[in-house]
């Protein structure tokens, strides 16, 4: 009985204050939605990855190198080392993007030669890192055959079937395509290469038809994943061994992996705690708004002699109901989201089996959310005790006497304050202005709510927005400029490098032409002489963002954070390094951040050495889309691309999924801006009535009243999206600053760099129109109905 | 012809509020001399409130036409009645409906600053003086809900007063006040009618009535019948509520 009294409350209720409860009803599902979809991508991705992982089985410590080799040298490291439970050495053969180009039966055809991405020609290993198809097979393609990095099936639109010609020195070679495959140590797009999978018989022919460059992997399986590290010391102190190019740790793998999508996972659940804390606030305000509203039933109520709990279950339930449905129908969409968000997990890394955590984690949340907002409403309606009969059915008062008396003298302490003879600007903004003072306690929801918008809007803009930003290259420890160019694979490495510099100094178009070298260095680890890679160039001009210190001068090195806090140098010490034998003492000039490489680089001030691993090249032009296309096809064996397509193709990943987020963040974030606005003027121009009424008998027009509430709405709102902006400009970027450092990306201070004009003009002016919009709409209403209705009813 | 403060004829209300729509007013025609204190009586629901409403444009008759200071003013949009309420006329309700953010004096002052912004110091004199002779000067700088219930209604007719209106009007002004401070808005009430000012009251307390020169009886949205007192002396004072008793009396009341 007590049941149905409750549900029937619920449902009349629900129908006599429709707008409110549906307004109230989106507010709570889209914070279950965001939750829930946060949460699921969060588990998805962590899924992905670990299942991929399982059937890859990736090394736990791998080196690169180009060239010889000591295979003796290898085994007496393999045999020495207990820990290491297996090892192999991939051959690899590497060809360059311009190089590939693909044809299908009906005619169509093109190249590959966009792609950044080194291409990697291997037989499919027999131990462990595996390379496998959608359905996490091994695959092991027959002669003729080739399976593609799935990131091109997507990029380039390759199918089953096409044909995949290598253009070799000895003439060009086809390979059917047979499927695509993931690879699970070169999945994200921060990866410098990516391999293909083809049979040992065209692995041969491939090796010996020139144009490719040989390369290796040596890689290790240990007992456990965390003892990569340790090994990459013991390895870096063995002086036999091949080092020439990058050495990558399991965690290191693993953490690129999970990098992009694991953002914006934090991004969404980060949105949805704002949400979820926006909802809370405006709950507690409707529901406050209700008890007054109501007080009067409330006092009938208890004077019947209903206890205390009965009437609160009957607001309780009504409230339960409306969560519980916010909850599931938020659960419900989050699913099409996370299928949606998480295609590009389940295509890089695997569709990890749904399990009972895949439902767990999401109802998980959505119980949190619920619970949170029960035990809120629990807490205000225990106000419901305090109430007392006659102060409710005589006064309308929520108040005991008490407190009745109490408000009553703040009230009267604060009139006596206000002059309104002395004030200035017309009547109706003077009596704004004071109504905003004294009902602050109020008003104040707007500008909090607008605050936490703003936030929602502006941060997950500026990630997108810094990560796509061609100044993004600076966080990559490179310097800003127009094209940059990479010679690696080339034959004659050298040769090739003074042909293009030459051929640059006399392009009239270019300017500022820098060229570093890659050395490989060494320096004392905790296990003997270890590598440092070193970039040796003219750094005087330099603009990349150096942390601590500046640029290194003659004598001097710059290190990237993950390198100085690895040897425990900072700016001012001195560090010993050696090349060939021959030490030499050089002093730390400054820190800087690196995402590349697995964040560990060092500069070194110097004459361009010849015989380097490899060349960077950058210069400055007008217009870098047609240089690098004229020099790309006149340089073959160089990779030579405008900057802003370096960067954008490197971090596709992370800024696809930034877009996601910052646009379900601005969306959401507007409508619920434009909800609670109304939300909330409905509320208090219902209470305002009389207030209203009194003004109007003795002479305000309804227009000045009306101009009354948007001018109050407009102020609140501008005080909160101003304050939120400004936060967002200055704190905000400590804030994402701190969440990123502890991710161990290699950023450890990460400056915006935002679309000022969008974020802090276009956005801001956006959530003030939502607000006002709201504020006109609500008020249009003010022009209807009678005077003495507001000022008797 | 004479010259009338306030005149409406052919006055009808109807509320399309409810359904099906009630017609609370049937057609009043009523004038109200320059000077006069009009009372309009009846049983609850009879539509007094509604009649003063309409006169006084607050809410908008159905039909027929009233006219201020010989201007229709049954045509005027929103801001332009407004206009007239600021400047002309003065409003006293059955509860005092004061801002609750504004001590008594700004209270007061807030329509008569509206309607001379420019003269503020001038606005807040004759203000004071009102507040001293209504006998609540002392207590101008006190919040709403410091004092007493008869000196807020008296500083609701400061209210009234403060813009210099040509007529006030006002909705059972003593309806919530015990016996004593009823005598003290009353007499407050007759003072300003003694200044010459034009009153109409809605009221249905018969010493109250006894007050007005003129007093008009409503029955069921009809104008039924009206009594003419004359001029108010204490002294005739006990005379006359009894004369408006019988009266009342024989009309039904």
């Amino acid at each position: 009985m007590k049941e149905h009294l409750y549900l029937r409350y619920a449902r009349n209720d629900l129908t006599r204050n429709l707008g409110v409860n549906a307004a109230m009803m989106v507010i709570l599902v889209l914070s279950a939605f965001l939750m829930a979809t946060g949460c699921s991508v969060m588990e998805r991705l962590v899924g992905g990855v670990n299942s991929l992982f399982d059937q890859a089985k990736p090394p736990h410590f791998l080196q690169m190198h180009t060239g010889d080799y000591d295979r003796a040298a290898l085994d007496k490291f393999a045999a020495d080392h207990p820990e290491v439970k297996s090892w192999l050495i991939e051959d690899m053969v590497g060809y360059d993007s311009a190089r590939l180009t693909w044809s299908r039966d009906d005619g169509s055809s093109g190249t590959l030669a966009s792609s950044l991405t080194d291409n990697l020609f291997v037989t499919q290993n027999d131990d462990f890192d595996f390379l496998l198809d959608a359905a996490g097979n091994i695959v092991r393609p027959p002669a003729g055959q080739v399976y593609v990095p799935v990131a091109y099936e997507g990029k380039f639109e390759l199918k089953v079937g096409d044909d995949l010609h290598i253009r070799t020195d000895s003439g060009s070679k086809s390979l059917k395509i047979a499927g695509f495959v993931r690879d699970s140590q070169m999945a994200s797009s921060l990866s410098a290469a990516t391999r293909f999978v083809i049979s040992p018989e065209d692995f041969a022919a491939l090796g010996s038809a020139g144009g490719g460059s040989p390369e290796i992997i040596v890689e290790y399986l240990t007992d456990d994943a965390s003892q990569g590290s340790a090994l990459q010391t013991a390895y870096e102190s063995d002086q036999s061994l091949p080092r020439n190019g990058q050495a990558v740790t399991f965690d290191m793998i693993r953490l690129i992996n999970a990098f992009s999508d694991g953002l914006v996972a934090i991004a969404l659940v980060f949105a949805s705690l704002l949400l979820v804390t926006i909802a809370l606030i405006n709950l507690r305000f409707v529901l406050k708004g209700t008890m007054e509203e109501e007080v009067r039933q409330i006092g009938v109520m208890r004077a019947i002699g209903l206890p205390t709990k009965a009437i609160t279950g009957l607001y309780l339930g009504k409230y339960s109901i409306m969560t519980l449905l916010a909850c599931v129908i938020g659960g419900l969409l989050s699913v099409f989201a996370t299928g949606a968000l998480t295609q590009s997990i389940a295509k890089n890394y695997a569709n990890s089996d749904t399990g009972l955590l895949t439902f767990l984690v999401p109802v998980i949340a959505l119980v949190l959310v619920y619970l949170l907002v029960i035990s809120i409403c629990r807490h205000i309606l225990r106000g419901i005790r305090r109430i007392e009969v006659v102060g409710a059915l005589v006064q309308g008062s929520t108040l005991d006497e008490r407190r009745t008396a109490k408000r009553a003298a703040r009230d009267a302490r604060r009139a006596r304050r206000v002059s309104l003879a002395r004030g200035a600007g017309s009547m109706w903004r003077r009596l704004s202005l004071i109504d905003l003072r004294s009902e602050a306690g109020q008003w104040v929801l707007i500008p909090v709510v607008f605050f936490l918008t703003a936030l929602l809007l502006i941060l997950p803009m500026n990630l997108l927005s810094t990560f796509s930003s061609p100044k993004f290259i600076t966080y990559m420890g490179a310097p800003m400029s127009d094209v940059r160019a990479d010679i690696q694979f080339a034959e004659s490495v050298d040769a090739t490098r003074g042909e293009l510099v030459s051929a640059m100094e006399s392009d009239g178009r270019l300017s500022n032409i820098r060229v570093f070298g890659n050395v490989p260095y060494e320096t004392p680890g905790e296990e003997g002489w270890e590598t440092l890679r070193v970039e040796v160039g003219d750094y005087s001009g330099g603009t990349i963002q150096y942390l601590t210190g500046r640029q290194p001068g003659v004598g001097e090195i710059a290190l990237s954070t993950m390198n100085a806090d690895k040897l425990k140098v900072k700016a001012g010490d001195s560090l010993k390094i050696r090349l060939s034998g021959e030490e030499q003492q050089v002093t730390v000039s400054g820190t800087y951040q690196d995402v590349t490489s697995g964040g560990k680089t060092a500069k070194m001030q110097g004459e361009v050495p010849s015989n380097a691993a490899s060349y960077v090249i950058y210069a400055n032009t007008s217009d870098p889309g047609a240089i690098s296309k004229e020099y790309g096809d006149r340089f073959e064996d160089v990779k030579i691309v405008s900057m802003q397509e370096y960067v954008k193709q490197t971090l596709s990943y992370v800024t696809d999924a930034f877009k996601n987020a910052a646009i379900l963040s601005l969306v959401f974030g507007l409508i619920v801006a434009g909800l609670i606005t109304a939300l909330f003027l409905k509320l208090r121009l219902s209470r305002e009535r009389r207030r209203m009424g009194v003004l109007a008998a003795i002479g305000f027009a309804r227009g000045e009243l009306i101009r009354q509430v948007r001018f109050k709405t407009l102020v609140t709102v501008l005080l909160g999206t101003v304050l939120g902006t400004v936060f967002a400009a200055t704190l905000g970027e400590g804030l994402i600053s701190a969440l990123l450092s502890v991710s161990g990306i290699g950023i450890a201070q990460l400056h915006f760099i935002p679309q000022p004009l969008l974020v802090y003009i276009g956005y801001p002016l956006a959530l003030i129109g939502v607000g006002y919009g709201a504020a006109v709409l609500l008020t249009s209403r003010l022009n209807r109905g009678e005077t003495s209705d507001w000022l008797n009813r | 012809m004479r010259n009338y403060m306030l005149e409406c004829s052919g006055l009808t209300k109807t509320y399309l509020s409810t359904d099906p729509p009630t017609q609370v007013l049937h057609g009043i025609d009523l004038s109200v001399e320059e000077g006069e204190f009009l009372v309009i009586m009846g049983a609850s629901g009879s539509g007094k409130s509604t009649l003063l409403y309409s006169i006084s444009g607050m809410d908008r008759p159905t039909s027929g036409s009233v006219h201020l200071e010989g201007h229709d003013v049954t045509s005027l949009d929103d801001a332009a009645m407004s206009k007239v309420r600021l400047t002309r006329m003065g409003f006293v309700f059955q509860q005092a409906y004061f801002l609750s953010n504004l001590n008594i004096r700004d209270n007061v002052l807030l329509p008569a600053l509206k309607a001379n912004p420019k003269q503020s110091e001038t606005v807040v004199s004759r203000v004071d003086a009102l507040l001293d002779r209504f006998g609540i000067g002392h207590i101008k700088h006190h919040g709403i809900t410091e004092v007493s219930g008869g000196q807020l209604q008296r500083a609701s007719i400061c209210r009234a007063l403060a813009g210099e209106p040509a007529i006030v009007f006002a909705d059972e002004p003593t309806g919530a006040l015990n016996s004593s401070m009823t005598a003290e808005v009353m007499d407050a009430l007759t003072g300003v009618h003694d200044d010459g000012r034009t009153i109409v009251m809605v009221t249905h307390d018969p010493a109250c009535a006894a007050r007005a020169d003129r007093v008009v009886y409503l029955r069921d949205g009809l104008l039924v019948d009206s009594r003419s007192l004359g001029r108010w002396t204490r002294s005739a004072a006990v005379q006359r509520e009894d004369d408006v008793l019988a009266w009342l009396r024989s009309l039904g009341f």
